[in-house]
């Protein structure tokens, strides 16, 4: 060894990689914007912790009442709850999550079990598994306040729980990232994905009547869920308030031993990447453009040469972006299947189905599906910037007024708004979804009022408060905290007016009413978007170092 | 005097308390190959960035083939082109896809656009994978592309940010030919490199600046007849380089001070 090396203890390894962590986080905010993406947190966080705290108390609530009255089998279902959360929703909203690339540690002598605590210590510093500790926490006060007894089974019970979660969570964790790093796996996951999510909405056309044949079905898999940990933790709780402590151990046991498999699992995926194993896209080779089309660059569809030829580059460079990022196309594609699940739910075969009632609500219904497409397609566009990477430093240096660039990426998402709305309402036509003449005439009017109202503010978060996002990648793949509520704000703002317009038809007995309003809104939202392009245009040129150095990192 | 293509007067550029551009005063005649040397942090990064519109000045004005940049900044940028530190590539488009981007947004027809990047990309040995994703492009790979989208306009200046860093020798000594052949045609180039054996052999004229000021500027020639030589040989460009930036004593401790590091292994 050379001279003056000492070996650092686990400790003294995971303790600077905290100090690393607390460094780079608190770098984060001294940037530009930082005090804005500061206040951003902060509002988003109060906002969640309000949802987290909501749903704890309600838990909570439900530990006491199970406990009090000795029904200790049902704590079991608040352990489902807390373990779906946590599982489900870490997958959802792993692009919240923070961003550490660990494989920039495997350079230093770092040994394997510091890199694997760290990773478990990474686990409950995510959002959601933050939130779920507060969930089940909260079932073990519950369970506490109504039985005092009961604490240090319970803290036994939540410490096994809490360490399977974890486990469990980071290793679906590293598995997707295995698999979503390779470009093929994507796509294949994704199409699955849809696939399922699509026959799932047969199963209960097909199940209809059928009901009373498959309960023996289910009353014998029952038994099977006692074996699984919820049930066991909620099964431990119970052999302890009974005074069973071979039981207790049994099932306490029981929840080492589904955490065992799951840390040997972690320990073997991270192993692979301690031994230096590469994530990424080109591990399996470069990525080839596939087809004829990508040999000729320079074809162009011939709508694009109706456009000026700046602005029909942009767009067909958007449309090129789009097809090669997984995530942007699946975004672009799940308003489609979201309402097609929505739609499938109405009519007599499926009459238990949950969105029935809204349905049926023909014009309601139409008008909230193509609203609802309308607020997830244009949610990109408030970070609008996010995949150009380096790439933004051409935008700056070419002899372009960023007015172009912004109405080209503004027209690719009006065509593909354009493209969704009609096969939505092709969708809705087919199941019978389809509201009288001044319904769909409204719609289209406030369609023609958000769209541009939407994207005129859009374009404001875009150019004010850019992020960076990356092709491939889940986590820390999301938009500013402040674009976040700016987003949330003018959602909440346009939908408002639109739900009063709409309001204002019914209270006056006028359905034209809201055709003549939307109309004029739209005028309006237009003429504003239009004037607003120069001034964005100037603002581009003002913020184009916020841009540049938020992009090019 | 022949008409200056890039003209500043005290350009000056701040970041908070750093200086990084000092009132920099710097005349580049068109059609001069141009070498813009400094050390790491000089500012000559930051220095190209405000000549190609990237960044804006805090103070001073600066005009670009006798336009002034920040009243007609689409005219300028239409006669320039640029390799930008990064190189400031579409990673997600192909090589000949991204040529087409480019030519297009500097205004070329499709068809020149078409039959430019075609031409380029055979030049610069990228057409063999055109289906290629830029970002899969190997770093010289990279370069070479920045390169070929900053000529395919055919600009009047040509501002190149260490534009041979990672590029093979094979490729550099092409590029190199290409470029001595543009500046023959009376295109201004204005380039920044570390290889100071690169800056001599290309360029007619250099500048060098030190923490964020100019501190010399002209003709080879004249920079030699300004530096007391040694007796003996001429002066080379890494000498002149030396002893304008790298004589103040006091900027690095000495190297025995690393004697831990330098003294026999054990």
């Amino acid at each position: 060894m050379a001279d003056g090396i000492r070996s650092l203890t686990l400790a003294q390894e995971v303790a600077l990689l905290v100090r690393l962590r607390w460094r780079i986080l608190r770098n984060r905010f001294r940037g530009k914007n930082a005090a804005l993406e500061l206040i951003g947190l902060i509002i988003s966080g109060l906002f969640l912790g309000a949802l987290v705290f909501f749903f704890a108390f309600a838990l909570g609530e439900g530990a006491y009442f199970f406990t009090s009255r000795r029904e200790y089998p049902w704590l079991a279902v608040l352990f489902w709850g807390v373990l779906l959360f946590w599982q489900v929703f870490a997958v959802f909203f792993s692009g919240l999550t923070a961003s550490f690339d660990f494989h920039s540690l495997l350079r230093f002598p770092l040994r394997l079990r510091a890199f694997f605590v760290m990773n478990i210590a990474y686990g409950v510093a995510d959002p959601v598994a933050a939130a779920s500790v507060i969930l089940a926490s909260a079932i073990l006060l519950g369970i506490a306040m109504a039985q005092c007894s009961l604490v240090p089974a319970a803290l036994v019970v939540g410490f096994f729980f809490l360490l399977l979660n974890i486990l469990v969570e980071r290793c679906i964790g590293s598995l997707l990232e295995r698999l979503f790093a390779k470009r093929r796996t994507r796509e294949v996951f994704f199409a699955l994905f849809f696939l399922v999510m699509i026959s799932a909405q047969f199963t209960g056309p097909l199940l209809a009547g059928r009901q009373r044949a498959l309960l023996p079905w289910v009353q014998r898999l029952w038994p099977y869920l006692n074996i699984l940990p919820p049930s066991l933790a909620a099964s431990a709780l119970g052999a302890a308030a009974g005074g069973d402590s071979m039981l207790f151990a049994a099932n306490v046991a029981g929840l080492a031993g589904y955490a065992m498999p799951f840390a040997l699992l972690l320990w073997w995926r991270l192993s692979a990447q301690y031994r230096g194993e590469l994530i990424s896209d080109t591990e399996s080779g470069p990525v080839v453009v596939r087809g004829a089309k990508a040999s000729r660059a320079s074809s162009q569809p011939a709508i694009l040469r109706l456009l000026p030829g700046q602005v029909a580059v942009v767009v067909q460079k958007e449309f090129r972006y789009l097809l090669r990022n997984g995530m942007a196309w699946m975004n672009m594609v799940m308003p489609l299947v979201l309402v097609l699940l929505f739609a499938l739910q109405r009519g007599p075969a499926h009459p238990l189905g949950p969105f029935a009632g809204i349905a049926r609500a023909g014009d309601w219904f139409f008008r909230g599906a193509i609203g609802y497409v309308i607020l997830l397609v244009t949610a990109p566009a408030y970070n609008c910037f996010a995949f150009e990477g380096r790439g933004i430093q051409t935008l700056f240096t070419a002899p372009v007024r960023f007015r172009a660039v912004l109405l080209g990426k503004n027209l690719f998402l009006i065509g593909v708004l354009a493209a969704e709305i009609a096969a939505v309402m092709a969708l809705l036509h087919a199941r019978g979804i389809w509201p009288a003449l001044p319904g769909l005439l409204g719609t289209f009017a406030a369609a023609a009022y958000m769209i541009p109202a939407q994207l005129t503010v859009a374009n404001w978060a875009s150019l004010s408060f850019p992020r960076k996002l990356e092709f491939g990648k889940m986590r820390n793949q999301r938009a500013p905290w402040f674009t976040t509520l700016v987003t949330l704000g003018t959602t909440l703002a346009l939908g408002a007016s639109c739900a009063v317009v709409m309001l204002a038809g019914g209270w006056f007995g006028n359905p034209w009413l809201p055709v003549g309003v939307f109309l004029l809104l739209a005028g309006a939202a237009i003429g504003g978007y239009v004037a607003s392009l120069d001034a964005l245009s100037d603002l581009a040129e003002k913020k184009r170092e916020v841009l540049i150095d938020a992009l090019c990192r | 005097m022949s008409e200056a293509a890039i003209l500043t007067e005290n350009l000056t550029r701040r970041f908070g308390q750093l200086t990084a551009v000092d009132g920099l005063n710097l005349r580049v005649e068109a059609g001069h190959f141009f070498g813009f040397l400094g050390p790491n942090g000089a500012g000559k990064s930051t220095t190209i960035k405000i000549l190609t519109g990237l960044l804006v000045p805090s103070s001073g004005r600066m005009e670009i083939l006798g336009l002034d940049f920040a009243a007609h900044p689409i005219e300028v940028k239409r006669q320039i082109g640029v390799v930008p530190e990064g190189m400031g590539l579409f990673e997600r488009l192909t090589g000949a896809e991204y040529l087409d981007f480019v030519g297009q947004m500097y205004g070329l027809d499709r068809v020149t656009t078409a039959k430019r990047a075609a031409e380029l990309l055979d030049f610069m040995q990228l057409a063999e994978r055109p289906k290629t994703l830029i970002a899969d492009y190997s770093h010289g790979m990279q370069k070479k592309l920045a390169l070929a989208a900053a000529v395919i306009h055919r600009p009047r200046i040509l501002f190149l940010d260490e534009p041979f860093e990672g590029v093979d020798a094979l490729a550099a000594g092409a590029l190199k030919q290409l470029l001595a052949r543009m500046a023959e045609s009376g295109v201004t180039i204005f380039l920044t490199s570390h290889v100071l054996e690169i800056v001599e052999r290309l360029c007619s004229h250099v500048a060098v600046i030190h923490r964020g000021r100019l501190v010399a500027q002209g003709s080879l020639q004249e920079l030699r007849a300004g530096i007391a030589a040694p007796e003996g040989a001429p002066m080379t460009l890494e000498q002149i380089f030396v002893s304008l930036v790298g004589a103040d004593p006091t900027a690095r401790p000495p190297v025995e001070e690393l004697s831990w590091l330098t003294e026999s292994a054990p």
